[in-house]
């Protein structure tokens, strides 16, 4: 008896399991009835939105044949509905397939949503079981959303790959911050801090387009656009932020030649003092770079007057970029998309509490003093003085 | 034939598997809005809120080892009987909340266009059928069972340790230490486990008190790292999302690995098949215990079914879910089961000599 209840427990929990594994969608759905999407553009005009997505062409994806000339990658659609939600399903209508969310890689909402606040937008991709948290969002700066996804690239690529590859690395290079659904809602949940998306335009190359990054989309408090960080202003985010990965950049040494350096670890500490009654923010950031690139070898100088030329280089480079960033979002309509508040909030909170209301104003007029210890961790194979004896 | 009698640990470890499913699929108050950090120590609450309602639990003890562990140490008595039925209520309550959160976690997250009726049905009556091993096999496939969750969810959280942000933290107590001490008091009454020792102290070996002991301590401390992990990678994300832990889940990715959460979920439904099968175990021992001479499969079916009709109607509509994720519920299922309950079989055993006759224990 107890050996039948064995197996009879045995073969039962297996079929539970078994009827678990499902499909990524309902049970019994094939893959090419699904609408695998890639990345979705979010456009509102007239009072609706118009969503575009680019989905995978799973017809041709999925050829036996490996056949990838007689049909691209992938399908675009696009589509009018009141809401996000309501879009994307009708899109169904269109394509005749069930969507799935679960694979999108990125989310391209147009920089002029009109009434409606980005919020409104990230509603339908915060809800929905589907859609991945981890989805990452940029804005279209200077034309629609829907024109970043038809973009109109050399190959026939996954386009929304190649945006999402764009932002990846733009992020470990530390040009650009990663925003993601979930940094988004946090930014938006917190009335103090300030939205900061990395934003995205198109740029002719011949006859063909490319991506190209444009700075970061700064939001107000309503949700809407306020102004942009340039390319340059936008690389001392990830100081100010420390979440710098790798990088590299480029400088003039005091002898007029330019010198690139990679960025190997960067670990930024923050201090916040209240002087007069004003806040003091003092920011040391410990840089560690490999040499990669220097213009012309010096003859009269040592090895650690070389060196020492190199490190206020990189000192002045980095503080330079760090001031000019905050300078930019001090100014009027700027925010605090640095998180100023929350380390105000978690090192002084008493002080937080008397000015969370009015944080806006009080960030502007908030004093940064940044020192920048510099390591030169290698040179390279090559040497830093031109060697007299050759 | 399976051995009736665990070691104290092993019991534990049913317990210990039993209360990390509720935390996998806790619902926070909506009512009550604390910070993030404060999340953090809401194990705390647990701990002191677990020591204290145990002293009749601890007094039930100590007469038990003053038995000398015999077997037959409650006496059978008619208002003893209504207090097994009121325990077979508590119990099946318990069910209803389990399977209801279960239903809502896989039909929001798991399978939200598919009917669950069927699956639910379905894994009641598992877990009824496994709970007629007994608390031997359901004990020690806990002993397994705990290798695996703690084993995969340490793997989750490393994985997870580059998501986890500091800044995503804020300063203790910020919204106020009532609402901590409100919000770490309905965290703590979830453990309806506390009152299943008295029923299954005969069949443990081992010093119970100590282990019950560390059992808190080491639970609350491992819910603290979990939701350290939750808050630490998604912040105030986590107020908007309804199962967190999930969510956080989905975010840890291991190399070519990317869903992880799918691993993880397997692993959850293991702990909640466990703890429905060992809740069903009480209801049937409960319900025979009232009424000599109905049968265990008698006893079984007819929990099955009243489990299944109620989860029927509970899954049609929302709103219904809120009745069994009321606080005052919640609050009364605890109270009976780790206080009242234990301090009225007390009071009735208190004067019971190892020399007594007494009949069938709960």
């Amino acid at each position: 008896m107890i050996k039948f209840r064995k197996v009879f427990s045995l073969v039962f929990i297996s079929l539970i399991c078994l009827s678990s594994f499902s499909s990524c969608e309902k049970a019994g759905t094939e893959l090419a009835d699904l609408m695998i999407i890639q990345g979705i553009g979010v456009d509102y005009e007239k009072g609706n939105y118009n969503v575009t997505v680019e989905i995978l062409n799973n017809e041709q994806s999925g050829s036996p044949s490996g056949d990838s000339s007689s049909e691209n990658k992938t399908k675009i659609y696009s589509i009018k509905g009141e809401t996000v939600a309501d879009a994307l399903r009708l899109l169904t209508t269109k394509s005749g397939n069930l969507p799935l969310f679960a694979h999108n890689r990125v989310i391209v909402i147009n920089e002029n949503l009109n009434e409606q606040s980005i919020s409104n937008v990230l509603e339908f991709f915060v809800r929905n079981y589907d859609s991945r948290a981890s989805q990452l969002i940029c804005i279209s700066k200077g034309q629609k959303a829907e024109d970043i996804i038809r973009a109109k690239l050399l190959n026939d690529t996954v386009k929304s790959e190649i945006l999402e590859n764009l932002l990846t690395e733009s992020y470990q290079h530390s040009l650009i911050p990663q925003v993601r659904v979930i940094d988004a809602v946090n930014s938006l949940e917190n009335k103090a801090a300030t939205l900061c998306v990395p934003a995205v335009t198109i740029k002719e190359n011949g006859e063909n387009e490319d991506f190209e990054l444009s700075g970061c989309a700064v939001f107000d408090e309503n949700g809407n656009v306020s102004k942009y960080l340039s390319v340059e202003e936008a690389e001392g985010l990830a100081f100010l932020n420390d979440d710098i990965k790798e990088g590299f950049f480029t400088e003039t040494l005091p002898n007029g030649e330019k010198a690139t350096f990679v960025i190997n670890k960067s670990k930024t500490r923050f201090n916040v003092k209240t002087v007069n009654g004003n806040l003091h923010y003092y920011l040391t950031v410990n840089i560690s770079c490999d040499i990669d690139e220097i213009g012309t070898k010096e003859r009269e100088k040592s090895d650690s007057e070389i060196l020492s030329d190199l490190e206020k280089t990189i000192k002045n480079a980095v503080s330079g970029r760090i001031e000019a960033t905050l300078n930019t979002l001090q100014k009027a309509d700027g925010g605090d998309c640095v998180h100023y508040c929350k380390i105000l909030e978690l090192k002084k909170p008493k002080i937080y509490k008397t000015v969370d209301d009015s944080w806006k104003s009080v960030f502007m007029n908030v004093k940064t003093f940044v020192a920048v210890n510099v390591t030169i961790r290698r040179v390279g194979e090559e040497t830093l003085k031109i060697n007299e004896t050759a | 034939m399976i051995k009736e009698k665990v070691s104290a640990n092993q019991f534990f470890l049913l317990l210990y598997l039993s209360l990390l499913s509720t935390v996998f699929m806790y619902l926070s108050s909506s009512h009550i809005k604390i910070a993030q950090t404060d999340t953090l120590l809401r194990p705390l609450i647990f701990v002191v809120v677990s020591l204290v309602v145990s002293v009749p639990t601890f007094f039930v003890l100590k007469k038990h080892t003053q038995l000398k562990a015999n077997r037959q140490f409650i006496p059978e008595t008619k208002f003893l009987k209504c207090v097994a039925c009121v325990y077979a209520v508590v119990y099946f309550f318990s069910i209803l909340k389990t399977v209801a959160r279960f239903d809502l976690f896989a039909s929001s997250e798991l399978f939200p266009n598919s009917d669950m009726t069927v699956f639910l049905v379905l894994l009641i009556v598992a877990c009824a059928v496994l709970s007629f091993l007994g608390l031997g096999a359901l004990s020690r496939a806990a002993g397994i069972f705990t290798f695996l969750v703690c084993a995969s969810t340490v793997f989750v959280m490393l994985s997870l340790s580059n998501e986890v942000d500091l800044l995503n933290f804020t300063p203790v107590f910020k919204n106020g230490f009532n609402n901590f001490l409100k919000d770490g008091l309905i965290f703590a009454v979830q453990a309806t486990e506390i009152g299943t020792i008295i029923m299954f102290l005969p069949d443990i070996k081992g010093d119970t008190k100590k282990t019950y002991i560390r059992w808190i301590i080491l639970s609350a401390l491992s819910f603290s790292v979990i939701f350290f992990f939750v808050i630490g990678s998604l912040g105030a994300f986590a107020d908007t999302q309804l199962f967190p832990t999930y969510t956080a889940v989905s975010l840890a990715s291991f190399g070519l690995i990317e869903r992880i959460d799918a691993l993880e979920t397997a692993i959850w439904i293991l702990c909640i098949v466990e703890k429905i099968a060992f809740y069903f175990l009480i209801c049937i021992k409960a319900l025979r215990y009232a009424f000599k001479g109905v049968s265990k499969r008698i006893t079984a079916i007819l929990t099955i079914f009243s489990v299944s009709a109620v989860i029927t109607l509970v899954s049609y509509n929302i709103e219904n879910f809120g009745f069994l994720s009321e606080d005052l519920l919640t609050v009364v299922l605890f109270l009976l089961s780790a206080v009242i309950l234990p301090a009225v079989v007390y009071f009735y055993i208190r004067r019971v000599k190892p020399s007594d006759k007494i009949q069938e224990s709960i």
